[in-house]
């Protein structure tokens, strides 16, 4: 496997101006995350302690193992809805270490309205335990939430991926052997307390844990019954009466404790082979990512320079070199495990279609894990092509990436408009793991050509009946479509919806994909199975 | 395992196979045991049938300094895949072709310039996206066949390069 040898000038008046315009995106970015794990206002923070709780960050360095990475997950979800009354939809999501084994955190932020859940609080607490699903990862749920945010409760109770989800997941993981641990820091109250209900091993604090179907108001509505906090679901009666919790812990320090020493009793997942080596740097720097990203989204860049910044040793065993050159498509290693890379190079025409096809059979023969590098405006278009088969060609790819049974990655390295998103293994078909970078960008088309689109069918409609459209009145309809598209194409958008698992800055993706490849090979890797591809 | 040093301007194409103790070297039709191992004073010990000789390495990226018996030898290591492939350095490439339809945004060069691998040669839009062709080797630009603004099918020859200038 030889190494990519690197056309970038990082000297070049492009790669400085480039490297600049990065750094600002970033620096937007980092601020924007910072702001959303740690700012709170003080008197949030002021009631938190009054109450004698942690910070949910506190409680996370005290459960992850020093030193140790966290891949936090959809850290900025829910940023751009509720009007931002929900930083990072009131919960903390990821893949980190707990006394030695790789476990997913489901951990409530009581700081944000008392850690409510909004329908997103509920989309991010799902894809996480999706993700505990699909990777066989063990669960530490911190619970630390007030119940359903009462006026949006529609939107999060009774549909198929509203909050029953939860605990029908949590089920499935009890089922396939994946173990899990609750600590109540809170009141579980209602649905809530499926949570610690349904974990192999749960411990309350005392005081302030509480597990309850209805709480004490509600109790009183319904049956008249006064009852306290404690004597309903304290810790000490169901540690001791109705063994509905396990192990009581005076503090919070003492549960996150004896959380860790659970863990620590867990049984090590036998990992699924796949080719591996002994890993090493990239040979070309990654920071270098930010001199190669255009400031301008339309101006092409070439992949490979990505790859380059990404992969061991920058080396890639490209295939067919020579042969739909818009989908560049190779070996490399990846934090010494073995990956397919799939990445565009320009507008996916037949050939690369078909390349990209062949190659995803290749890694699924082979049992080599796939990562998609997205830069996409589509499919090409035109009549010489609809001659050619096009559709036919795309609908082969996207048989082989919805049946590919190696686990996929995909990152938004900058577009991904158009029917291109799903070929390269969009939020739709299942990729482990899906990351963003801060300027990317996903549509079903560009923003211009959905305005201009729009614009054109209502000409067309007045001209029917004889009438014209003042050029004021083209931009009356241009305008709004324009700014909307814009809003929602970005990559804060995106992630807020939680069509990702989070933005990444371009240089972290190394070692998010590395955590990735790790916790998918708690799974074993199935023999792959594909339809009919229309030939 | 197939290596190609250059030595001196000199190209050497050895091979190492494992041998029960260290290594056996495949040299122009000789087999040669050979071992190294660490010495006691951070150096290394090479040994090459029998004959043992202290020698320090500094690895520099692809660069090899090798200090042996008082004299000190730079190598530069190729990959085989590398080395093999200096068989295509003019072909296909120098008639560069559209990867896709499209038009011309902007000519950066001219019939005679002198380009280097990498250098800038086209700007073209196509599918919302613009694309810059890049010299895919050092040469000299033969004749630019489109104007700005001129639009094109994919796979058009859109540039020629050559080696050397015509006379």
């Amino acid at each position: 496997m030889k190494r990519i040898e690197s056309r970038i000038n990082p000297a070049s008046a492009d790669f400085r101006n480039n490297a600049a315009h990065y750094r600002q995106v970033l620096d937007a970015f980092t601020e924007k995350q910072h702001r959303t794990r740690h700012d709170r206002p003080a008197r949030d923070i002021e009631r938190l302690r009054a109450q004698n709780k942690m910070f949910v960050r506190e409680r996370l360095d005290l459960l992850l193992d020093p030193g140790t990475p966290f891949l936090e997950l959809s850290t900025l979800a829910a940023n751009e809805a509720y009007g931002g009354d929900s930083p990072g939809a009131g919960c903390v999501t990821g893949i980190g270490i707990v006394s030695g084994r790789e476990v997913m955190i489901n951990a409530g932020d009581a700081s944000v309205k008392g850690g409510a859940w909004y329908p997103l609080s509920v989309k991010k607490t799902v894809r996480a335990l999706d993700i505990a699903l699909e990777n066989r990862l063990p669960v530490v749920h911190l619970c630390d939430s007030a119940g359903a945010f009462l006026p949006l409760q529609a939107e999060l109770f009774a549909d198929r991926y509203y909050a029953g989800r939860i605990f029908r997941n949590q089920c499935q993981l009890s089922k396939l052997n994946v173990p899990q641990v609750a600590v109540v820091l809170g009141h579980c109250t209602a649905g809530g307390a499926y949570v610690p209900a349904l974990s192999d091993y749960n411990v309350i604090v005392r005081g302030n844990g509480a597990i309850f179907l209805a709480g004490p108001p509600l109790v009183k509505a319904a049956t008249g019954e006064d009852v306290t906090v404690d004597e309903l679901g304290g810790c000490d009666m169901h540690t001791s009466v109705s063994g509905v919790a396990d192990y009581p812990a005076a503090t919070e320090e003492e549960a996150i404790a004896i959380a860790r020493d659970i863990v620590a009793q867990f049984r090590r997942p036998e990992k699924s082979r796949i080719e591996w080596q002994e890993p090493e740097d990239p040979w070309y720097e990654p920071v270098e990512l930010y001199g190669i990203l255009p400031a301008d989204i339309k101006i092409q860049f070439d992949m490979r320079e990505v790859i380059a910044r990404m992969v061991d040793g920058s080396r890639f065993h490209e295939y067919q070199p020579g042969y739909g050159k818009t989908l560049v498509c190779g070996y490399a290693h990846l934090w010494g495990y073995k990956v397919g890379i799939l990445a565009n190079n320009g507008v996916l025409f037949n050939d690369s279609a078909l390349k990209g096809t062949h190659f995803i059979e290749l890694c699924n023969q082979n049992r080599t894990p796939l990562v998609f590098l997205q830069n996409i405006t589509g499919f090409m278009v035109g009549r010489e092509y609809e001659r050619q088969g096009i559709t036919k060609d795309g609908a082969k790819m996207l048989m082989a990436v919805s049946n590919s049974a190696v686990p996929k990655f995909t990152v938004m390295c900058n577009g991904s408009f158009g029917a291109g998103n799903y070929g390269m293994s969009g939020r739709a078909f299942d990729s482990r793991l899906l990351f963003s970078w801060p300027h990317a960008q996903i549509s079903v088309m560009g923003a211009e050509q959905a305005a201009n689109t729009l614009a054109e069918v209502k000409i067309r409609q007045l001209a029917r009946s004889g009438q014209t459209l003042t050029a004021a009145r083209i931009a009356e309809i241009r305008d709004p479509v324009l700014a909307e598209f814009k809003r929602k194409q970005s990559a804060y958008w995106s992630t807020s919806e939680i069509w990702d698992d989070g933005i990444l800055d371009p240089v972290a993706t190394r070692n998010a994909l590395g955590m990735g490849l790790s916790a998918a090979l708690n799974t074993p890797i199935e023999d792959p199975r594909y339809g009919i591809f229309r030939m | 395992m197939h290596h190609g040093f250059v030595l001196d301007d000199q190209e050497f194409n050895v091979e190492l196979s494992r041998a029960r103790e260290g290594y056996r070297l495949h040299f122009e039709g000789q087999v040669i045991p050979l071992s190294l191992r660490a010495g006691d004073d951070g150096g290394q010990i090479l040994t090459v049938r029998g004959h043992s000789e202290p020698v320090r390495v500094a690895v520099d990226g692809d660069w090899l300094h090798v200090h042996l018996a008082g004299s000190t030898y730079t190598l530069r290591y190729q990959h085989p895949l590398d080395r093999l492939a200096a068989g295509h350095q003019d072909g296909a490439a120098d008639h560069i072709v559209a990867p896709m339809p499209g038009s011309i945004v902007a000519v950066l060069v001219r019939a005679g310039d002198a380009v280097v691998r990498g250098q800038s040669l086209l700007v073209m839009e196509s599918m919302k996206m613009e694309t810059t062709i890049t010299a895919p080797r050092d040469g000299v630009v033969d004749a630019v066949h489109f104007d700005k603004g001129q639009s094109f099918d994919r796979d058009t020859l859109l540039l020629d390069l050559v080696a050397e200038p015509r006379p």
